[in-house]
């Protein structure tokens, strides 16, 4: 059986009144297809007159968790309509970890609080897990920063092995390069220089790249990872430069 | 006592409860698992999971939504308040393209450019096949940050119809819409009417 929702049903049959009145240019296109949508669902007649035995049979349907589209990922694509808001926030608390961390603020007050409320929303997003990591590489304050972002880099790891997809563990290693040359062109820009591991962790994502896909733009990134490295531009964790 | 002896016995009270009450019982539990169900309390509390907990658990796909927002624009959407995810379905190639309209981060309807929004939105939908999308939905949020109304449509459907095998009947068998929260919606579609 469709799932054709009681509460979409009532919907359509109560605005039918003001459907019908509404003559509206922006509006009508859309009303129209929501018309048409009650038509072919059986829920009105074409003259807009709702039909109740429909109605009573999706309530039932519906009330009992009978109700279903015919397709797994289409009851997923409603459901998540629904539990969308979980997603959401955990993206805003990412983006606001971001910012924090590419605006320089104090990492453990400031920026790992709302990776920690991303992770704990969506702990299967290696993206949160990548964000973290960052961070942790770039807290000075911990002497324990690159160890924990080492986890965080593993676990990122884990999640996207998987899931069995190998483009998947690609679109991690790119989220996670990006976020690393993003971090050090911010650092170039306000004439500072990020931790030494923030360059350790370019080369071996770059080589790690490159060994996937075989391009050579990798290999040069890593090569200029390396030469900061080998240049010192770079803070050191416990020291002042 | 002997077997002459008479014994007066009140007649055996019955035990149970009555066939009355039993149907009683039986409708009030009734009553209760649709209202749960309705609810969905059972997902709520963590006690089943939902479709979209079980499929939806991979890393939203950043690139792919970028260039389906790009494509909204060149379409003529005012994108403000509009933000699209790519949901990777666990365990297999396909994405869910999940478009939301957000009035309470400053979409309106009234932003828009093209003459018929539906059409224009399924013209970027079916290229957005092309990124390995197969099922696309809309979610429409209010003013006040409320969800009201999602739809969905296989992006199947959308191709056959931009290429004239579908009719416009024959597209909207393939739509299901969900709403969480009617009299909101109701509420603000009799304002939009008005």
């Amino acid at each position: 059986m469709r799932r054709t929702v009681l509460i979409l049903s009532i919907l359509i049959i109560g605005l039918m009144p003001f459907l019908s009145a509404c003559d509206s240019g922006e509006t009508q296109e859309l009303i129209y297809w929501a018309k048409l949508w009650a038509i072919v669902h059986d829920i009105t007649d074409a003259d807009g007159n709702p039909n109740y035995g429909t109605v009573t049979r999706f309530a039932i349907g519906e009330a009992f968790g009978l109700g279903t589209t015919g397709d797994e990922e289409g009851d997923a694509a409603i459901d998540a309509a629904r539990t969308l808001n979980n997603i959401r926030q955990a993206e805003d608390e990412a983006d606001q970890g971001w910012e924090a961390l590419n605006g320089g603020k104090h990492i453990q007050e400031g920026v790992l609080p709302h990776f920690n409320k991303a992770i704990d929303m969506r702990p299967d997003d290696w993206s949160y897990r990548n964000g973290r990591g960052i961070a942790n590489l770039e807290d000075m304050d911990n002497p324990d920063g690159a160890k924990a972002a080492r986890e965080d880099f593993d676990k990122a790891n884990e999640i996207a092995k998987r899931s069995g997809k190998p483009e998947e563990y690609l679109r991690m290693l790119k989220n996670r390069e990006q976020a690393l040359a993003r971090l050090v062109a911010i650092k170039n820009d306000d004439h500072a220089v990020p931790a030494k591991e923030v360059y350790e962790e370019q080369s071996s994502t770059y080589n790690e790249l490159y060994k996937l896909t075989g391009d050579k733009i990798y290999l040069l990134l890593k090569q200029q990872a390396d030469t900061n490295l080998a240049q010192g531009y770079y803070w050191t964790r416990g020291t002042d430069n | 006592m002997t077997k002459d002896t008479e014994v007066k016995t009140k007649p055996p009270k019955k035990k149970g409860f009555p066939f009355g009450k039993i149907i009683l019982l039986i409708f009030v539990l009734f009553i209760l698992v649709a209202v749960l169900q309705y609810f969905r309390i059972p997902q709520k509390i963590g006690l089943i999971k939902s479709p979209a907990d079980n499929l939806f658990t991979m890393t939203p796909d950043s690139e792919k939504a970028l260039i389906i927002m790009d494509n909204l624009r060149a379409a003529g959407l005012n994108t403000r308040g509009v933000e699209v995810y790519v949901l990777p379905v666990a365990g297999t190639d396909h994405n869910l393209a999940m478009i939301v309209l957000d009035a309470s981060k400053g979409f309106s309807f009234s932003g828009y450019y093209g003459t018929d929004p539906v059409k224009d939105f399924l013209t970027v939908i079916s290229q957005a096949q092309g990124e390995g999308i197969n099922r696309a939905a809309v979610t429409y949020y209010d003013e006040e940050g409320r969800q009201l109304v999602a739809a969905t449509v296989p992006t199947d459907a959308i191709v056959a119809y931009s290429q004239g095998k579908l009719t416009d009947n024959q597209l909207m068998e393939k739509v299901d819409v969900g709403t969480d929260d009617l009299w909101a919606f109701i509420g603000v579609i009799k304002d939009q009417l008005k």
